[in-house]
């Protein structure tokens, strides 16, 4: 039962050495999080991006919810025990617990499957698709450096082409088939690892419930195969420092990860630091250089290489134009940003720190990162110098840097897929910093599990959201208002996507106004974000046949973004439908003499050139009313797509 | 060695370059206007469907006079299909329309119903 009592002192057997509060600061850090987490359900689009999902979950669930994470955590020892039935003592398994196993990654599969992530088509899988639709990956570019995930893309094309099925059901397949096998992985770990059956649980909890689990086993990129590469190593490594002679296998697998996706070369200094324990155990000289004082130097100077690159090779540190095409090349956010508040945010503003901590709480088991401040906490009882935690905060380390630099609305439309893969390199810190926790009958075992077995509900609450459509879109729009109010490009085109999901074209409207409005005392002069989504609403006002405020919507557009072309043909389309022709042929000439004249860019925008014509010719022969109707209804699948 | 290796380069740069020219997108010759010779109309396809809607294809009424235009303009395609409208051109201005049409080429092009503006 619930506990707040200061902790015992005394021995390791009768409950561990003094701690600092124990099991109440792990209450406390719940309780600030169930309150976060009610203030983020109160204010879906603040700052409390992280954590506002309960605000999308329909009423009786977010009631349900509510309850079970106060009921899991305060009645764990109820039910503890029938749980604990089910963990093996022993590190062996036997065969009915390998049924078991695969029984539940065969369901895992099927979850995951049924239950795919519903915006998966948006972000960078068109582009994805389009590229694997041009280009016949072979063995040569596997071996080549020319590109980030060569290997991922080989397999799953090879796969497209052996079976004949279309690429992006085959994503979706392997990401589900894959998330089968990381069951089997994780829970083969979590079972056979050397400890008290209570830990095996946690471990088992942490692996399962990590958020970015419902990411990358139902989506269509190329993060799957790295991250399921990624949990093996780290599994590689936890046998390396219990003795085993895994070191050539993990050396193996980091090869082949990084072929999996780039990303994996941030595993490099831990697997150095490995490296040179096992060097240092025949060699002493090579001692020295893992020792903390070695290891921090050996840090900092990778920082400033790091440094180096940032400012001169990426140019990253300032915005030159601070347009999209410079986002997406340059990737990080930078020191200096030339926007007026809100949408100045810079490597070094306070709201991105928290921003930070929200992502890895969307990527990992939240109760990890309880653990983790726990153990910080009580950093003397820890075991933060033992060889193993240190490679674990390596790995962890160079993971937060790079999630740290990199501009977060890059990757948002399947909750920071780019990011998430810091995911199991928190999760085994979290699970080796735990192990002491869980060796003795510490009070706050049974604490740290029920906190963890009822955080586990948030990447649940997750994976229901994103699995249904409606839901995925109302939390983007509203993600997409945070965006931009913070990082702000890139915000536009999530709340049109939010916006584009709702399947009814007048509440779609209402919506599209609502958020503009929202959006306008926050609008810089001009503002391309908002004159993007002020043309979209332009086009779904036309496709309603509301011309006339679609004219106003589209002029609207025109003046944040004059060189907006769709919004020029839209302006005209809508002209041509409040028959106002010679206005409507005003407005296209020159967008045609600009994008048409050397080559045809559009060919759209010449066919309402000659509608609008046509329509001027009708009204000087004053053709009737119906005749002209009968010609735009005509004309109408034409232009408006 | 320099100087043939220039000419190999060249020669391959040519290979390259030389499809590019053939099929990138030509204006047909400018042709006046029956009725209204002051305007030229200048054609080029743009996709080929044949069997399917048609051909898409872009013209350019360019004005070659003084004064603006503005004149109704019927084309007829070797198809027999026509395309109308009515449209105002500035003086030495271009402007373009397209659309999908029968045929490969404009064999008749008239202007009438003229209305000419002389510049101020």
């Amino acid at each position: 039962m619930l506990s707040l009592r200061p902790q015992n002192s005394g021995s390791a057997l009768e409950g561990g050495p003094e701690l600092w509060l124990g099991s109440a600061l792990v209450w406390f850090l719940y309780f600030v999080f169930l309150v976060l987490l009610v203030f983020g359900a109160l204010f879906p689009d603040s700052f409390l991006w992280g954590i506002h999902i309960a605000a999308f979950l329909p009423l009786p669930f977010r009631f349900g919810l509510m309850i079970l994470l106060l009921a899991l955590p305060v009645f764990s020892r109820k039910y503890f025990p029938y749980m604990l039935k089910v963990v093996p003592y022993s590190a062996r398994l036997r065969a009915p617990h390998y049924i078991a196993l695969c029984a539940v990654a065969v369901l895992g599969s099927l979850v995951f499957y049924s239950a795919r992530i519903s915006t998966n088509m948006y972000g960078d899988t068109r582009t994805l698709l389009l590229i694997l639709a041009g280009k016949k990956y072979t063995l040569a570019d596997v071996i080549g450096w020319h590109d980030f995930e060569p290997l991922t893309r080989y397999i799953h094309q090879g796969i497209s082409f052996l079976t004949g099925l279309d690429q992006r059901e085959v994503y979706e397949i392997a990401s589900a088939v894959m998330g089968g096998f990381f069951i089997l992985l994780a829970g083969w770990f979590g079972l056979t690892v050397d400890g008290s059956p209570l830990w095996k649980l946690f471990i088992l909890f942490a692996a399962f419930f990590a958020g970015v689990n419902q990411l990358f086993f139902g989506y269509v990129e190329d993060y799957t195969p790295v991250y399921l590469c990624m949990f093996a190593f780290l599994i590689l490594a936890w046998k390396f420092f219990d003795g085993k002679n895994t070191l050539l296998w993990m050396i193996l697998i980091f090869i082949v990860g990084i072929k999996l996706h780039v990303e994996m070369v941030l595993f490099a200094p831990a697997l150095l630091y490995a490296l040179l324990t096992r060097c240092g155990e025949r060699y002493n000289v090579l001692k020295r250089w893992y020792r903390p004082g070695a290891l921090v130097a050996g840090i900092l100077v990778s920082i400033g290489i790091m440094a180096v690159v940032y400012i001169f090779v990426f140019h990253a540190y300032k915005f030159e134009t601070g347009d999209n095409p410079e986002k997406a090349r340059k990737i990080f956010l930078p020191i200096f940003n030339n926007l007026r508040e809100p949408h100045g945010y810079t490597l070094f503003s306070l709201s991105h720190f928290s921003d930070i901590i929200q992502e890895i709480l969307l990527a990992v088991s939240p109760g990890i990162l309880i653990v983790i401040v726990f153990s910080l906490v009580n950093w003397r009882f820890s075991g933060w110098s033992s060889p193993r935690v240190v490679f674990y905060t390596l790995a962890v380390f160079y993971f937060m840097l790079f999630d740290f630099t990199v501009d977060p609305l890059l990757t948002p439309m399947r909750d920071w897929d780019m990011l998430a893969l810091i995911a199991p390199s928190l999760t085994f810190l979290g699970i080796a910093l735990a192990k002491p926790w869980f060796q003795s009958p510490h009070p706050q075992a049974h604490t740290l599990l029920g906190v963890t077995m009822g955080l586990a509900l948030i990447p649940l609450a997750f994976f229901y959201v994103n699995s249904n459509e409606a839901l995925a879109a109302d939390r983007l729009r509203n993600l997409g208002v945070w965006g931009f109010k913070s990082y702000y490009s890139g915000s536009a085109y999530m709340v049109n996507v939010g916006c584009s999901l709702i399947p009814d074209r007048q509440q779609e409207i209402a919506e599209r106004e609502r958020i503009i409005k929202q959006l306008e005392p926050h609008a810089s002069k001009p503002d391309f974000e908002l004159g993007f989504l002020e043309y979209k609403l332009g086009a779904a006002l036309l496709s309603n046949r509301e011309c006339e405020r679609a004219i106003s919507y589209f002029g609207k557009a025109l003046e944040q973004d004059a060189y907006n072309a769709s919004a020029v043909k839209g302006l005209a389309e809508s002209l041509l439908f409040t028959r106002n022709f010679e206005a409507a042929a005003r407005e296209i000439a020159p967008l045609n003499e600009g994008i048409n004249a050397a080559g045809v860019n559009d060919f759209e925008a010449l066919e309402v050139a000659q509608v609008a014509y046509f329509g001027v010719y009708l009204q000087s022969r004053q053709a009737s009313s119906v005749v002209v109707d009968n010609f735009l209804e005509k004309a109408r699948p034409l232009l408006i797509h | 060695m320099l100087r043939s290796s220039l000419i190999f380069c060249a020669f391959i740069l040519d290979i390259l370059v030389l499809p590019v020219g053939a099929y990138s997108q030509q204006w047909s010759a400018p042709r006046p206007l029956t009725g209204l010779p002051e305007v030229s109309l200048s054609v080029r396809t743009i996709v080929a469907q044949e069997g399917f809607r048609g051909n898409a294809v872009e013209w350019r009424f360019r004005n070659t006079s003084d004064s603006t235009l503005k004149f109704t303009y019927r084309l007829i395609s070797d198809a027999a299909d026509t395309i109308i409208g009515r449209v105002t051109i500035r003086r030495q201005r271009s402007v373009y329309s397209g659309w999908v049409i029968r045929g490969k080429r404009f064999e008749n092009m008239f202007a009438e119903d003229v209305i000419i503006t002389p510049a101020k």
